[in-house]
This record gives C-alpha cells, structure tokens and sequence, in this order.
C-alpha cells in the first residue's frame, strides 16, 4: 500500500524504515472509483493526494461545459490544487480518478507535522516543487511554441503508458487540442512509420 | 470540519442504529459491511425504501468499505470482533473511527476506548453513546474521545443530521 511512496521518497532523499513507519502515519489510505471526484472545482482542497495505484486527472471546466485538462497523475506522482491546498482559498479545478485508485492523501496540516518531526521530509518536497515547476515551465512552453505533432510526439515519448490508459478525447484537451486535431495528428504519425 | 463524504459502517446490520443510518444516507454516501448478509441486505432495502435516490451501497469486504471512506463506524458485532477490527487497522491510519455503543453498553466503554486507542493507535477514535432517555429514540448522544477536532467534525455530522450531542473529551 505504500510501495510507491517508498520508492517517491527513496529516490529523491534517504529514509531510514523506521522513519518511514513514521512517514505511512501521516497519510490517509483513500481509495476511490473511476470517474469519483477527490476535489470539486470551487470547494477547498484538502489534500495533497499521493497515487499509490491508478491515474487522476485536474480539470478546470470554461463556462461553455468544456473541460481543460490541467494535467494527469500516474503512480508515483503527487496530485493537488496546490493554491487551494496551501493558502485555503476556493479550487480552480477538480480533481477525478480515469481508474480506480489508491491514493494517499496528506493534509496541510499532516504535511506541516511531517514536515517537522522528519526534516528530511521537507527536503523531498522542497524537491518536488522544484520538479514541478520545471515540467509546468516546459509544459507552458511547449504550449507556446510546439506544434500539434509535436506536442503530441513529446507527450508519448515522456509518458507512453498515456495512450493505452487514457481516453484520446483527454490526451487531446490535455494538449489543448481538438479531438479532431489529434486524430489527424496521429493518422500522419501512423502514416510515416 | 474535514471533508467528508463517504462513510463506511461495519456491523451496518445492527438495528439499534437504524435510525442513525437512515439520517446519516441523506447526506453522506455510506457502505455498509456486515457478516450477516442476509440482516445486512434488509438493512439496505431499509435504507432505499427510505432514501431512494440516496448513495447506500451493501459492500462485501470490510477492509475495501473502510479504505474508501473518509470515516469508518464500527458497530455492533464487529466493535468485539478482533479479526475484523485487526483487518481494517491499514487502511485506517489517520482517519477517524467512530465505535457506536448503545447504553447498556456503556459501562465497558472506558475500557473499549482504551482498547481502541491501543488497536488503532494512528486512528481519531470517537466513541459515540446513545444516552436518550426513550429508548426507543436515538436522538442524544454522548461523543467520547481524545482528538478534539475528531470531535467535532463528528459532532458536525450528528448535529447535521438533527441530533443532540454533548462532548466529553478524555485526557
């Protein structure tokens, strides 16, 4: 149940197993069903969740109903409205499993007595913002300048289990495409190999 | 209050806490687990007769009905039943467990607090006795525990759902 996080955790700052047992105390084993929501766009986001199994997505919804999908979650990876989360204001987005999914969530307040009874701990997260802000200034930046296909190509080479576990109508939305688009963008792909 | 939405109730088929359950369906989804599938079924259509619309599921393991809720109720049988309790202990950690008693119960509870605190030492436990004076009612009850914001947030959700609760936080 908490392999992934070992392995998160593990690869970025070294813990001791007896720290860790104090670690697992902090989160909150959460499972939840394809298309169940952990957070409603408008609510207060409550937990940073950490995917032990399964996939979620973020989305923020315009006001003609159309999804944008802000980014996915594999395991392994961290999922939150990190504005809601840390400053406690209304969420910008919502946030859905693809799949059923184990999750592991983290209160800001958990977070905060983690933080303190394992500095260490501090240290890895300091590490994954870090992370996270460079994939969303690539993310911006790819949005600026690439084209459809090579947006696309980019995405499948960094994430290539997104194909097979992703409906194409979310890779397209994720990319800022139209489901039209990306169709054709992959028909020219498939037409070259 | 945290932010809860699925609640979990293992030994559902209790019917002391019919009542209970029948207020809780109108605004959380619960799953409910008991050995007694057959009590456990009646409670359920019980519960949809009640309730049509509302999100009221018959689970088949306790250990999956606990780790997708956000609160986990133990009553009945199972509050004495070591391999169930022993069971769901991982997928516990940090949420809260309310231990439903009725009063004549009551005078076991310290004991059961104690004990639950031991059992699930990364758990909120809140203890949770129906002390109306008409038995026939659930109405009042006395909400026991250590963690003050467990308390409340069951509190919340009792005097949500049109109950009287009085708080006794132990030491």
């Amino acid at each position: 149940m908490y392999e992934q996080l070992a392995k998160s955790i593990g690869d970025k700052v070294t813990l001791t197993e007896a720290d860790f047992e104090v670690c697992k105390t902090f989160f909150i084993p959460k499972k939840i069903r394809k298309k169940q929501t952990l957070l409603l766009e408008g609510d207060v986001c409550t937990y940073n969740a950490f995917i032990e199994k399964g996939i979620l997505r973020s989305y923020t919804t315009d006001e003609k109903g159309q999804e944008h999908i802000m980014q996915f979650a594999f395991e392994g990876w961290w999922i939150t409205d990190l504005s809601s989360f840390l400053m406690g204001v209304h969420s910008t987005f919502t946030i859905e499993a693809i799949e059923d999914s184990e999750l592991l969530l983290l209160t800001a307040t958990a977070r905060e007595e983690l933080m303190d009874a394992l500095p260490v701990f501090e240290r890895y997260q300091r590490l994954l913002l870090q992370n996270a802000y460079i994939a969303l200034q690539t993310r911006v930046n790819s949005a600026l300048t690439a084209t459809a296909e090579e947006k696309y190509t980019k995405l499948t080479i960094s994430y290539p289990d997104i194909i097979a576990r992703v409906p194409q109508h979310m890779i397209a939305s994720y990319l800022g495409l139209t489901p039209e688009t990306l169709s054709r963008v992959r028909k020219q792909i498939n037409l070259r190999k | 209050m945290e932010n809860v939405r699925t609640i979990a109730v293992i030994g559902a088929a209790e019917k002391r806490n019919f009542a209970v359950l029948k207020e809780l369906s109108e605004q959380y989804q619960l799953l409910l687990f008991d050995k007694n599938q057959k009590a456990l079924s009646d409670i359920h259509e019980s519960l949809l007769a009640h309730n049509r619309h509302g999100y009221i599921e018959k689970m088949d393991c306790a250990v999956n009905a606990s780790w997708e809720a956000d609160i986990i109720i133990l009553s009945g049988f199972c509050i004495n039943d070591a391999v169930v309790v022993e069971k769901i202990k991982e997928v516990a950690t940090a949420k809260i467990i309310i231990i439903m008693e009725n009063e004549d119960e009551f005078t076991s509870s310290i004991n059961n607090q104690l004990s639950f605190d031991l059992i699930f030492p990364h758990s909120k436990i809140v203890e949770i006795i129906n002390i109306s004076t008409d038995k026939n009612l659930e109405k009042e009850f006395l909400l026991e525990g250590h963690n003050s914001k467990a308390l409340d947030t069951v509190s919340s959700i009792f005097e949500g759902c049109g109950f009287t609760t009085y708080l006794s936080q132990l030491n």
